[in-house]
């Protein structure tokens, strides 16, 4: 029986259309998960060239394993995070090798001079928390990320991460820690009144 | 205050509040792909896909039989080659050493003299066989 493809269609019924050739599971599929690899790598990674490459190399490695995918054994969207967190890893630890420097050392460091109160928008916010995240040992953003942009459960994160539910919990407490302290002098920068 | 097991890590009221605000503004407004990057995406996804599953067409089997098998299959298969043993080797026993009952038969079907004649015939047959 054909089955037609639409957003409510699930994630595995999408893959193995695509493995049986179906090319409307292939847009949707790239269409669904694309942005979620792209979005959890440049969060990661902080560096939207790397971010986009990884999303690339993520995606291909999804399209390689669907034809051998196998119902019920994980969900796609948790086996893309695994992968897309392995592959930022990776990258993180190759340019640590060849530059002797991580990605979090050569993002851009903060704007000391930040514009007027006025100017300050949403995207400013959000660009001083990416700011802040990168200053995070990596897994403890990887955790604060995961748990708090993406929505995920701590159980979840534990499988993406290969680590316990409680490793989970201290990572992200440590991470949200390191970030409040981070923050706390720019909370009259971004707009927050001092509580 | 926001607890953990670790009162270095607990965050107060207000630096709760603050990250809680960050990351709500940040999930409202999730980065985007950069331009190319969708189409890129599809293009690769395309290229990748497996081809549409069709049955190839199957040929009839050829099947190389020898002159054995054809006799078998002549004479009606293995299962009738089996019957047809039994019924050999049967036969064959019961001409060797006829039980007594079968002269019995003989005698009273054909009667006395043909029933010995045949037994005569059946004895040289054996002795025959026996003494070469």
């Amino acid at each position: 029986m054909a089955l037609d493809v639409t957003d409510q269609t699930e994630d595995e019924v999408l893959l193995r259309l695509y493995a049986e050739g179906n090319a409307r599971a292939a847009y949707a599929l790239s269409d669904r998960f694309g942005p979620i690899a792209y979005r959890v790598a440049l969060r990661f990674l902080g560096d939207g060239a790397e971010a986009e490459d990884v999303a690339q190399d993520a995606m291909m490695r999804l399209w390689r394993a669907a034809p051998g995918w196998r119902s019920g054994e994980a969900k796609v969207s948790t086996w893309l995070y695994t992968v897309t967190r392995n592959l930022c890893t990776d990258r993180v630890r190759k340019l640590t090798r060849t530059k002797g420097v991580g990605l979090d050392q050569v993002a851009e460091p903060a704007d000391p001079t930040p514009g007027a109160e006025d100017q300050l928008t949403q995207a400013a916010r959000i660009d001083a928390l990416q700011e802040a995240l990168m200053q995070l040992p990596d897994r403890q953003r990887e955790a604060v990320v995961l748990r708090h942009l993406e929505g995920l459960t701590n159980p979840e994160i534990g499988q993406i991460m290969d680590i316990s539910t409680e490793a989970v919990e201290s990572l992200t407490a440590r991470g949200k820690r390191a970030l409040a302290t981070a923050m706390a002098g720019r909370r009259a920068e971004l707009g927050y009144s001092d509580g | 205050m926001a607890k953990t097991s670790d009162p270095d890590l607990t965050l107060s009221g207000a630096e709760a509040a603050f990250l809680d605000d960050l990351f709500a503004e940040a999930n409202a407004a999730p980065p985007g792909m950069p331009a190319g990057l969708q189409a890129k995406l599809a293009a690769d996804a395309v290229a990748m896909m497996p081809s549409p599953v069709t049955a190839p067409p199957v040929a009839p089997a050829i099947v190389q039989q020898s002159w054995f098998a054809g006799v078998v299959a002549g004479l009606g298969g293995w299962q009738a080659m089996g019957g047809l043993t039994t019924a050999l080797v049967l036969g064959f026993g019961i001409g060797l050493a006829p039980p007594d009952a079968m002269e019995t038969l003989a005698t009273d079907l054909l009667g006395g003299s043909a029933a010995e004649q045949i037994q005569d015939v059946f004895w040289g047959f054996d002795s025959d066989l026996l003494e070469g």
